[in-house]
Formats: C-alpha cells, sequence, structure tokens
C-alpha cells in the first residue's frame, strides 16, 4: 500500500496522477485485464494525447482516470483527491466539479440550448456561472451569437465546441477528451485541436486526449503509447510522421 | 421479413407488450359491452339493458377508439430514430409503411383473440348488477354473440391500422436526416391541421355541453360526458402546444438558478412536448371522465331529491319491507283522524309512444286517489281526469321530440296483458322523482310501495302507534324523499361498477404510457449523469416532472368538464353551477398520483441503475 500523501502532489504541479491502476473485465470464466498496472503523472496545464490501437485500452484508461469507471486496483488521485474509495454519487458531484469531458459524439441534452447546455455542469452543481466569464468562454470557443440555438440546429464541429466550452465552464483540474476530433473533417478537426491548444496556452488548463489519430496527436505536447493495457513509450511535441512511424512499429510488436 | 418481424418484436418487447395489453382490454370493453347490446335488441323483454347498454357503448367505442389509436402512436413514436435509421440506409417510405401494418397485424392478432374470449367470459358476469336496477327474466342466459365480436374487430382493425398509418406519416414526412436528428428531441411544431380539429371538437364539445340550457332533464345530460371525453381528445390533439407553452412559461419563471432538478424538468417539459403530452393526456381523459360521469350522477340524485322534496306533501308516509298489502290500506284509510291519503304503487310495462322506436320496457306508477297528496307538477291537463279508465299521465322529458301531448293517446302492454291504447290527459315536469308514467288504480290492487296520509294534528300519535302495530314503517315525508332517493342506489351501484371498468381501462393505458415513456428515456439519463448528475438528482428531476404531469392531468381533466357539468347544474338543478361529487373527484386525483409515482419513479430507479448507466 503506497503512502497516499505521498500520491497527492500539490496542485500546482500534478493534475491526474495514476498508481499502478488495473482495471480487468471478467470475460467467461476468467478475467480479460484492460489496464494492467500502469502508473503515470500528467503535469498540469499540459496538453497530453493517449494513443493505440484498437482494444488497446484508451478508453478503459480515460474511464479510470476521470473517475467515470472505478478501478479495480491501484489508485487515481485527481486535483490531489483520491478517487478509489469515493461513493458513486459522491465520484458524480467530484467530477462535475474537477473533470471536464469531451466525448466523440458530442453528446449535448438536444432539448437544452447552446448555453443551457453549456453551463449545465454549474447548473447541476448548483451554482451560478459568472456572467462575463460564461461570454467570455462563448466568445474563445467561437459560439458567440449562437446561444439560444438547440444542438439539432448546430454543424458538427459547432457542436464540439458547445461540448468544450461545456467541459471548461467549471475550470476544472483536467478536461479529458475521447476521440474528439472523430467524426469530424480535417479543418474542423484542426479548428478544434487548436482551441484545446489555445485552452492549454492561455487557460492553463490540463487536457487529455485519447486518438487514433496522428494528426490529433501531433498538437499534444506529449503522446503516450498505450498497447495490452501498458504505456509503451512516449514522445514529446512529435510531428505526425513520428507518431505514425511509432504506432506501426507498435502494430508490429502485437 | 418474417424473421425481421420477429427480431423487432423481441427488441421492441415491453412497448409492444404494452399495446397489446391495451388492445386486449379493448376488445374486452368492446366485445362485453356489444354482447349486452346485441342480446337486448333480439329480447324484447331486455329493452331496459338496451338504453343502458347503448349510452355505455358509445363512450366505450369513443374511450377505446382514442386510447387505441394513441397507444399505437406513441409507442411508434419512442421508435422515430430506428426507423429513421432505417430509411437513411435505403428503406422506402412503402417499406416502413408495410413494416408498420405488419407489426400492428401481428399485434392485433395476438390481442384480439385473447380479448374477446375474456370480454365474453366476463359479460355474464353483469347479470347480477344489471338486476339491481333493470328487471332480467329468471334463468336468463346471455347467448354468444358473433355480432359484437365482428363490431369489435371493426372497430379495432382500423382504428389500429390508421394510428399506425398516421405514425407512419409523421415518420416519413420529414427528410432520414432531419428524423435522425429531430427524434432525440420533439419538434414542437404541430400541424395546422391538427390545431384546427382541435377547435372544432372543442367548439363541438361546449355545444354539446350546453344543450341542457335548451333541452330539460336527462335527456339535456345525456350529452355531458360526450362533451367532456371530446374536450380531452381537442386537448389531447393541442397537447404538444400546449404543454410546450405551460412548460416555457414555468421555465421562465423558475429562471436558471433554483435547483438543478426543477431547471431540468421544465426543460424536459419545453423539449419533449409531445411525449409530455401523451403522458398526460390519459391522466386527464382518467379525471374527466370519472368526473363527469360521477357529476352527473350526483346531479341526478340531487334533482331526484328536489323533485320529491317538493312534490310531497302529506303528514306522513308509509312504507313496509314486503310491500303494503291492499287489505293494509282499506285499514289505513279506516284509521280515525286521516283526512286523505293516497297510495301507491309500481308495474313493470311496455309502452310504445313512437311506433318508429318501437315497444320500451319502463315503469309505470300507479296512484289511488284523484286528487293526490303527491305533487308530479302538472303542466297541463289534470291528474283527477285518471280516475277515468284507459288513461295515462306522461312526463315531459318523456314527450320530448315525439310531437304528442294531452289527448294524444300510446300504446300500453301490462305484463301479460294484451297491447291497449291510453290516452294521455296529463303532462307532468317532475319524472326524476315520480317517474315517467303514472296511472290511476283502484284500492283492490295486490300491494302499494307507498301509502301518503294526511291526518289531522290531534290524532297522528294515535294513528302512529296503529301503524307501527301492523308492523309499517312511518316516515314523514321528508325522510320519504330521502329513502327515495337512496333506493335508486341500484341504478347508482350499475353505473359504479360501469364506470369502475373503463376508469380502469384508461388507468392501465395511462400507466402503460408514462411507465414506457420513462423506460426510452434510458439515453437520456446515462448522459445526465456523465456530465455530473447524481443519480438524486435525477430522480428529483423525474420527480418534479411527474409533479408536473399530474399537475397538468388534473387542469386539463377539471377544465374538459366544467362546461358539461355546468350544463348539467343547469339541466338538472336550474342552476348553472356545475356539480361535482366531491369525494369521487378526490379519489380521482389521488388515483392519478399514485398511477403517476408508482409507474414512473420505478421505471426511472431502473433506468439510472448504476450498472445501465456504465454500458456505453
Amino acid at each position: 500500500m503506497p503512502q497516499l500523501s505521498a500520491l497527492s502532489p500539490p496542485r500546482t504541479t500534478t493534475a491526474v496522477h495514476l498508481e499502478r491502476v488495473t482495471k480487468s473485465y471478467p470475460d467467461g470464466p476468467n478475467t480479460a485485464t484492460a489496464l494492467d498496472a500502469v502508473t503515470l503523472s500528467i503535469e498540469r496545464g499540459s496538453f497530453t494525447a493517449i494513443m493505440g490501437p484498437s482494444g488497446s485500452g484508451k478508453s478503459t484508461f480515460l474511464n479510470c482516470a476521470s473517475g467515470l469507471d472505478l478501478a479495480s486496483g491501484g489508485h487515481v488521485v485527481v486535483g490531489g483527491v483520491d478517487l478509489s474509495s469515493m461513493s458513486p454519487d459522491a465520484l458524480t458531484r467530484f467530477r462535475r466539479e474537477h473533470v471536464g469531458f469531451v466525448f466523440q459524439g458530442y453528446n449535448l441534452i438536444s432539448h437544452l440550448t447552446v448555453a443551457e447546455n453549456i453551463r449545465l455542469p454549474l447548473t447541476l452543481a448548483g451554482s451560478r456561472p459568472v456572467e462575463n466569464r460564461f461570454r467570455d468562454l462563448v466568445a474563445s470557443v467561437g459560439l458567440t451569437g449562437l446561444e439560444e440555438r438547440l444542438p439539432g440546429e448546430l454543424s458538427g464541429g459547432q457542436a464540439q465546441r458547445v461540448a468544450i466550452a461545456r467541459a471548461l465552464i467549471t475550470d476544472p483540474d483536467v478536461v479529458f477528451a475521447d476521440e474528439p476530433t472523430g467524426a469530424l473533417d480535417a479543418t474542423t478537426a484542426d479548428q478544434i485541436l487548436g482551441l484545446f491548444r489555445t485552452a492549454v496556452q492561455e487557460l492553463g488548463q490540463t487536457v487529455v486526449i485519447v486518438t487514433h489519430d496522428p494528426r490529433a496527436a501531433a498538437f499534444a505536447d506529449r503522446v503516450l503509447f498505450l498497447a495490452d493495457g501498458r504505456f509503451h513509450g512516449e514522445l514529446h511535441s512529435p510531428s505526425v510522421e513520428a507518431i505514425s512511424a511509432r504506432l506501426i512499429e507498435l502494430g508490429r510488436r502485437s | 421479413m418474417i424473421a425481421a418481424l420477429r427480431s423487432v418484436f423481441v427488441v421492441n418487447r415491453t412497448s409492444l407488450m404494452g399495446t397489446a395489453v391495451i388492445v386486449a382490454l379493448a376488445a374486452a370493453l368492446l366485445t362485453a359491452t356489444g354482447s349486452w347490446l346485441d342480446a337486448g335488441i333480439r329480447d324484447e323483454k331486455l329493452a331496459l339493458v338496451v338504453a343502458l347498454a347503448s349510452s355505455f357503448a358509445g363512450t366505450v367505442v369513443l374511450i377505446t377508439v382514442f386510447i387505441v389509436s394513441s397507444i399505437f402512436s406513441s409507442a411508434l413514436r419512442q421508435r422515430r430514430r430506428e426507423f429513421a435509421l432505417l430509411r437513411a440506409i435505403g428503406a422506402t417510405a412503402a417499406k416502413v409503411r408495410s413494416t408498420v401494418t405488419a407489426e400492428a397485424l401481428v399485434i392485433l392478432l395476438i390481442a384480439a383473440p385473447v380479448g374477446v374470449a375474456i370480454g365474453t367470459l366476463i359479460a355474464p358476469l353483469a347479470v347480477p348488477l344489471l338486476r339491481s336496477s333493470v328487471a332480467i327474466p329468471e334463468g336468463f342466459v346471455l347467448p354468444f354473440s358473433p355480432i359484437s365480436l365482428g363490431a369489435t374487430l371493426l372497430i379495432l382493425v382500423p382504428t389500429s391500422l390508421l394510428a399506425a398509418l398516421g405514425a407512419a406519416r409523421g415518420i416519413l414526412r420529414v427528410s432520414p436526416t432531419v428524423a435522425v436528428r429531430e427524434s432525440t428531441a420533439d419538434a414542437p411544431t404541430t400541424s395546422r391541421a391538427r390545431l384546427r380539429t382541435a377547435a372544432i371538437l372543442a367548439t363541438t364539445a361546449v355545444l354539446a355541453a350546453a344543450t341542457p340550457f335548451f333541452l330539460p332533464g336527462l335527456i339535456g345530460s345525456a350529452s355531458g360526458a360526450t362533451s367532456a371525453i371530446l374536450l380531452v381528445i381537442a386537448a389531447a390533439l393541442a397537447g404538444p402546444v400546449l404543454v410546450h407553452r405551460a412548460s416555457t412559461r414555468a421555465m421562465a419563471l423558475v429562471g436558471t438558478s433554483t435547483g438543478a432538478a426543477r431547471v431540468l424538468a421544465f426543460a424536459n417539459a419545453r423539449g419533449f412536448s409531445r411525449r409530455l403530452s401523451a403522458a398526460v393526456i390519459p391522466l386527464a381523459l382518467l379525471v374527466a371522465l370519472g368526473t363527469v360521469q360521477s357529476g352527473v350522477n350526483s346531479a341526478v340524485l340531487q334533482s331526484t331529491a328536489n323533485e320529491l322534496n317538493a312534490g310531497v306533501h302529506s303528514d306522513l308516509a308509509i312504507q313496509s319491507a314486503t310491500g303494503v298489502t291492499a287489505q293494509q290500506a282499506a285499514a289505513i284509510a279506516a284509521l280515525p283522524g286521516v283526512t286523505a291519503m293516497t297510495a301507491s304503487g309500481h308495474l313493470v310495462a311496455a309502452v310504445l309512444i313512437d311506433p318508429e322506436a318501437g315497444w320500451e320496457q319502463s315503469t309505470v306508477s300507479r296512484i289511488t286517489a284523484a286528487t293526490p297528496l303527491i305533487d308530479p307538477l302538472v303542466s297541463s291537463g289534470s291528474l283527477s281526469a285518471l280516475t277515468t279508465p284507459a288513461t295515462i299521465a306522461v312526463s315531459r322529458s318523456t314527450l320530448l321530440f315525439t310531437g304528442k301531448g294531452v289527448g294524444d293517446t300510446i300504446g300500453l302492454r301490462l305484463s301479460g296483458d294484451r297491447a291497449t291504447t291510453v290516452r294521455i290527459v296529463a303532462v307532468y315536469e317532475r319524472g326524476l322523482g315520480f317517474g315517467d308514467y303514472i296511472m290511476g288504480v283502484g284500492t283492490s290492487a295486490p300491494a302499494f310501495d307507498t301509502v301518503f296520509l294526511d291526518a289531522t294534528a290531534a290524532s297522528r300519535p294515535a294513528t302512529g302507534a296503529a301503524l307501527a302495530g301492523m308492523g309499517l314503517t312511518v316516515t314523514d315525508s321528508a325522510g320519504y324523499a330521502r329513502s327515495a332517493t337512496e333506493s335508486s342506489g341500484g341504478q347508482q351501484h350499475l353505473s359504479l361498477v360501469l364506470l369502475i371498468a373503463l376508469l380502469g381501462f384508461v388507468a392501465a393505458a395511462a400507466a402503460n404510457t408514462l411507465a414506457m415513456s420513462t423506460t426510452s428515456r434510458r439515453d437520456e439519463f446515462t448522459l445526465l449523469k456523465r456530465i455530473g448528475a447524481t443519480r438524486a438528482q435525477v430522480m428529483r428531476m423525474v420527480a418534479i416532472e411527474t409533479g408536473f404531469i399530474v399537475f397538468t392531468a388534473l387542469t386539463i381533466g377539471i377544465l374538459a368538464v366544467l362546461p358539461a357539468l355546468i350544463g348539467v347544474g343547469q339541466g338538472m338543478l336550474g342552476v348553472p353551477i356545475p356539480v361535482f361529487d366531491l369525494p369521487v373527484t378526490v379519489a380521482l386525483a389521488v388515483s392519478t398520483l399514485l398511477i403517476s409515482v408508482l409507474t414512473i419513479l420505478p421505471a426511472a430507479w431502473r433506468a439510472t441503475s448504476a450498472r445501465e448507466s456504465r454500458r456505453t
């Protein structure tokens, strides 16, 4: 049992810390291990991409690191708080204030307006957004003028901007994004990824995206490669070509 | 095609099962009602049953058609996304229509025979009930009625198919891409034709409710239930718009800061106005139907009591559990101090007023005196003429539209006798209190129901003691009015049972709709939980929505019966004030609340379970 104090670094340096996190699922009589004793620290104000082939454990990593799912073993510490022992509702409350999400399928509530969708985490927490902050955020993601639209009336890129604004509104410790550009064309995808970059550089946000697209990963400061539930090296500020080469290498291994 | 159908039935088994149950219940109700109607038309002795069954049948048909069609369309609406996807991957409009039709037919094929069988089995159970208010021959066996079976199918099959095709039309009207998108939230637009139909129905309903202002008595008030049902259907058509407006307004009042659950609940109502109004309308129908029927009943009772109170002037009213015999009546007349006496009895007879309408079974009152101690409020002619043989007095509402009056003749057949012709010598107003027909009778009649008596003040104690000595019950005129009103309880009991059968059907439909629409929200609940809503918050949101549903249903239900009950108040009691049977109305409100809470909350609890929310 590792010392928790050692796992809870001050807010200034580490946003997310995983200590020997294991996740296994029952698979018939056996158990399938999706994450195998993964240890990782993500620095505050960094832009990290997690890459790997299908079935490498990317989604499981994201679910465990973000508190959407509980790990079978090990510790997940977000913003200095250990999630491992929390009750489901306590975890939900923690998540909505400290963790932002952007999902592949936008996941907007279709009958709420853009403004209502963005405010939703605050509404759920029972607090009211500071109007200036809300307006600045809407402007910075380029949604000014669209506040009263319904999600059905938005393009894919616009919808994903709403999801990003919703993830940022609580000023979370970390924003997780699962294939955030999976359904978008290249130009729109670049704009969305640029938005994440801006959030990191100008707002000091911590962003972790999970993707299988080298183009998307190339926007990150740090790219981690996941295969068979374990990390296999990382690259810092890599080019698309370097990422592709590394992926091909990983593919050959497995 | 068959394999595709089978998988459709496996995937959507809960919603299809709900639809099938409602169709079966509708078939059972229709078959049972139809069997009695058929039997009544074939057997002249059951003529009164026809009158009862046909008024009930009208309501049953209206309700089953409405409920069955709305259950089909709401079940299909929940599968909009599935159909949109089908179309997006190349299913033609004809293919969608044939799929929908085939599904509806399969449901009918399974549910209708079950319902018809149940209906045929339960119909004879009404015999003891009917006997309390209508004469039914001893040893009567309700025959199997192929006609009612045919009529049931004739109502259910087109209704189901039209509703399914109507829903398919809604699915096909929009392009597949729009449909995929829109299927997540309801478009708030309601077609103009729908709104126009709603307006026409509402106008018709209000006009129907106003009939008592022009027609007196029961005839005028018979349109009450129809009026209320039409208004609820109008509300159903305009429902999405009404709910959308109500929730938008509520949202504006609530603002964005007063509790997540509340904000979400009203936003849901605004976004899913159609889904919500589909949930509200069956409940509103339940409230309206129960309120209007009980209101009419209590107005009739009140009016009967009023007529009896105003029309019985005697000092004493004498009754006996076994009837007052002719000898007793003679003995009463001979008591010292008795100044006037009227004995009254009744006979079951068949009456022919309009040869085209045929013989109708009815009850004929017979009274002994030419200047009776009861006053049915004669408006033309005179009761004293009843001493002449072959004469009769008839209530005005019975003669309405027949063109007959004093001096005309009607056919009469007393039990066992040949048909005779009797002359109308008086027309009177108080038909509820004193029956529709009054004839004169000699003191030789075998038995009387009641003997009305005037006695000098000095002799009353002695008279009372003498009567008690004869084993007779003695009351004053007010006491008589009370007991006579209560004795119409048989009829009340029957209409209550029929009402409960109908309400049970509507309640089942309402519960089914509510459970179905809550279960279909699993994705929405999952998403909310991912964004950070706790299970408690989601449940609170659902609870507030439930409150909104109950409140709206009660409001629409009560508003829908107001015109009808105002009309009935005017027609029965002479004042345009709505008559409510308060205990029944409260019971209906409580049932509405219970049905909603007991179906929505458990379904929501299951749909928000942690296991489900993780499966993404």
